[in-house]
C-alpha cells in the first residue's frame, strides 16, 4: 500500500513533465501558434519557428534529413516544408511552407539573453531549461568560432533534435545545436532505465518501482548540457535567411589559425580570393593584435573577429620572419 | 707578511690565542722586526678602540666585532652614523613623500586646487603605440614568403571531452537552484543584466600594450570554455555531438 502510494506520488510529482509555471505556460501559449512540429516518418523530429508571416521557418539541421519534411501546426493542420537554405557554420535551416494559411505572428529574436530561465520546445512539448554560461564554439567543418550558450535541460525525451529555445517573453533565443555526449557508464544507466520503464509499462499503469530510481523521469533526472548559438549570431542568421538570396554572411577575413608560441595566432591557411589574401597576409604570419586588442592565441583571434562586422577595416599587427608589420584588412564574409 | 701571520698577530694583540701560540708568536716578534711592528700596531689599535668603546654599550663591544672590523676595514675613519640624526629628517621625508603621492595621483588636499583629472580612455593618446621606426613595412615589400600549406582545415577532434550528464550534474529544478546558479563562479558577472551571454569574454577596458611587445609576453591567455561541435550526430540525443576542449593548443580555427 505504501509503495503504491509512493509510486503514485512520484509519477504525479516528477513524472509529469508539464509542470511549467504560470509564466512559462503563458510563454508557451504565446509562441505555440508560430511553431510547427516537423514529422519525419511517424515521429516528431523537431520543431520549426515561424520567422516570416508568409511561411518561412527556421529550424536546426538535425530536424530535417531530406529536402523537405512534413509539419504539423498547433491547429493540427499538416503542411509541407521545403528546405530553402542551410547555414553551414550554425547548421540552421530555412524552411518554406508550401501553403501557409495560419494566422500566426512571426517570432521575434531576443536581442540578448536577459534571464537564465527559458523554454525548450522539444519533440514532446515544452520543457524547462536554463542558460548556465556563455562559451565559444568551434563548428565543424567550417572551424568557425561562434558564441554559444550552454543550456541545461533534462533529457527525458528520447531526442533533442530540432529543439527550439524561447525566453519567457516568447522570443526566440536559439536552438540546440549540439549536446555533450554520454559516457559509457551513462549509456548503461540509460539502457537500464529504458528496460525498467519498459518493464514498468508492462506491469500496466506505467508506475515506477520504488527500488528503481526514476532516471529518465522529470525531476532529479539526467541533465544534458547542450549548446545554442548566441542571439547575436541567431539574428544574423535570420536576417540572412530573410534576405532575397536567403544567404547568411558571417564576418571573416579568410584565414585558418593555430596558436603560436609564445603568443599570437599563426596563420595556417589563407583562403583563396579572401580579404586576407588581398591584404597580403600569408601562411606563417603570426597575428599579434587586431585593432589594439592583443591576440594571445587563435581562440582570441576568433573571438575578436566575431565582434566585428562585415565591411569594417581591421588594423592587424603581424610578425613575419621576425619582423613586425601592420596590415589593414577589410572584414569580408564567410558564406 | 703573510695574511695568516698577520691574523695571528691580531689575535695575539686582542688576546685570542692560547698560551702556547702566544708564546710562540712573541718569540717571533722578538726576532722579526716586521712582525714586531705589526703586533705593536694592533696592540695600539686595541687600546684606542677600547677608549672609543667606553661610550658604546658593553653588549655591542665584543672582541669578535672589533677584530672583524679591524681586519676588514683597518683603522680608516668611518662616516658618523646618519641614523643618530634620522629623527630630525623623518617629518621632512614624510612631508615630501606625501606631496609626491598627491602630485602623482593628480589629487590635491582640500583648500588647494579642486580640479579633477578625468582621463578619457577613448580619446587619450596611447604613448606606447608609436610605431617603431624602420619596422613598419608594407607587406608588398616583404621578400620572405612562407610556403603555402595544403593542410586541411578540418582537424580531428580527439580532444578531451567533458561529459556532463548523469549524476555529475544536479537538477537545476530543485529548490534553491537559482541562488546556487547565482553563486556559480562559471556564470558571467552580472548574470541578470543585459547582454550577459552575448558579450565577449575580453573586456573592452582591458589594458593595451604596445603591439611591439605583443608575442613576447609569457603570460598565458585565460582559458575560455571552448566547445567543438562535430558533424556527426549523437545517437543518444539525436543532435550533433559536442565536446568540450580542455587544451586549445593546436586547435585550428577559421576567421
Amino acid at each position: 500500500m505504501f509503495w503504491s502510494a509512493a509510486s503514485l506520488y512520484l509519477a504525479v510529482t516528477i513524472g509529469g513533465g508539464t509542470d511549467l509555471s504560470e509564466r512559462e505556460m503563458r510563454a508557451w501559449k504565446k509562441v505555440q501558434p508560430s511553431i510547427v512540429s516537423i514529422i519525419e516518418g511517424r515521429t516528431v523530429s523537431g520543431s520549426a519557428a515561424l520567422i516570416s508571416a508568409d511561411g518561412l521557418f527556421i529550424t536546426h539541421a538535425s530536424a530535417v534529413s531530406g529536402a523537405e519534411a512534413m509539419g504539423r501546426t498547433s491547429t493540427g493542420r499538416i503542411v509541407t516544408l521545403k528546405k530553402l537554405a542551410t547555414d553551414e557554420p550554425t547548421q540552421f535551416v530555412l524552411l518554406k511552407a508550401d501553403i501557409w494559411m495560419e494566422d500566426a505572428p512571426a517570432l521575434t529574436i531576443a536581442p540578448s539573453v536577459q534571464e537564465k530561465s527559458i523554454l525548450a520546445i522539444t519533440p514532446t512539448g515544452p520543457a524547462r531549461a536554463e542558460i548556465v554560461k556563455a562559451a565559444y564554439g568551434i563548428v565543424n567543418p567550417s572551424r568557425k568560432v561562434v558564441s554559444v550558450n550552454e543550456i541545461q535541460l533534462e533529457n527525458n525525451m528520447r531526442s533533442l533534435s530540432g529543439v527550439l529555445l524561447v525566453n519567457l517573453n516568447g522570443q526566440l533565443v536559439g536552438a540546440l545545436n549540439a549536446a555533450l555526449g554520454m559516457s559509457a557508464e551513462q549509456t548503461v544507466q540509460k539502457t537500464r532505465a529504458d528496460l525498467n520503464n519498459r518493464g514498468a509499462a508492462g506491469l500496466g499503469g506505467g508506475g515506477i518501482l520504488p527500488s528503481q530510481p526514476p532516471t529518465l523521469q522529470y525531476g532529479p533526472g539526467i541533465l544534458t548540457a547542450a549548446y545554442s548559438v548566441g542571439t547575436k549570431v541567431l539574428s544574423r542568421v535570420v536576417a540572412g535567411f530573410l534576405s532575397s538570396s536567403h544567404e547568411v554572411r558571417h564576418p571573416a577575413i579568410g584565414v585558418f589559425c593555430r596558436d603560436a608560441i609564445p603568443g599570437g595566432a599563426v596563420i595556417e591557411t589563407v583562403t583563396k580570393d579572401s580579404m586576407a589574401e588581398k591584404a597580403g597576409l600569408k601562411s606563417g604570419d603570426i597575428i599579434l593584435s587586431i585593432n589594439n586588442r592583443q591576440v594571445r592565441n587563435q581562440i582570441e583571434f576568433a573571438q575578436i573577429m566575431a565582434d566585428h562586422e562585415i565591411g569594417e577595416v581591421l588594423t592587424i599587427w603581424i610578425q613575419r620572419s621576425g619582423l613586425r608589420q601592420q596590415v589593414k584588412v577589410e572584414v569580408g564574409s564567410q558564406p | 707578511m703573510r695574511k695568516k701571520i698577520e691574523e695571528e698577530l691580531a689575535k695575539l694583540a686582542f688576546g685570542d690565542l692560547s698560551a702556547d701560540e702566544a708564546s710562540r708568536l712573541e718569540l717571533r716578534t722578538q726576532v722579526d722586526p716586521e712582525a714586531a711592528k705589526t703586533f705593536e700596531s694592533y696592540r695600539r689599535m686595541k687600546d684606542e678602540l677600547q677608549l672609543l668603546g667606553q661610550d658604546v654599550p658593553e653588549d655591542q663591544l665584543s672582541k669578535e666585532r672589533l677584530r672583524q672590523a679591524i681586519l676588514t676595514r683597518g683603522l680608516k675613519h668611518s662616516e658618523p652614523a646618519i641614523q643618530r640624526m634620522s629623527w630630525i629628517w623623518m617629518p621632512v621625508a614624510a612631508a615630501f613623500i606625501a606631496f609626491g603621492a598627491f602630485y602623482l595621483k593628480g589629487n590635491f588636499p582640500a583648500g588647494g586646487s579642486t580640479s579633477t583629472v578625468v582621463v578619457d580612455k577613448t580619446t587619450a593618446p596611447e604613448p606606447n603605440w608609436l610605431p617603431e621606426v624602420g619596422v613598419v613595412r608594407p607587406p608588398k615589400n616583404d621578400v620572405f614568403v612562407m610556403p603555402e600549406t595544403s593542410r586541411s582545415p578540418v582537424v580531428s577532434s580527439s580532444a578531451p571531452t567533458r561529459v556532463a550528464m548523469g549524476g555529475t550534474r544536479k537538477s537545476t529544478r530543485m529548490s534553491g537552484s537559482a541562488s546556487r546558479l547565482a553563486n556559480d563562479p562559471e556564470l558571467p558577472s552580472g548574470a541578470a543584466g543585459l547582454d550577459m551571454f552575448d558579450r565577449s569574454p575580453m573586456s573592452a577596458s582591458e589594458p593595451v600594450e604596445s603591439p611591439l611587445n605583443f608575442g613576447k609576453s609569457a603570460e598565458p591567455a585565460p582559458a575560455p570554455t571552448i566547445i567543438v561541435i562535430q558533424t556527426e550526430t549523437d545517437a543518444s540525443t539525436g543532435t550533433l555531438k559536442a565536446t568540450e576542449v580542455g587544451d586549445t593548443a593546436n586547435v585550428l580555427v577559421g576567421g
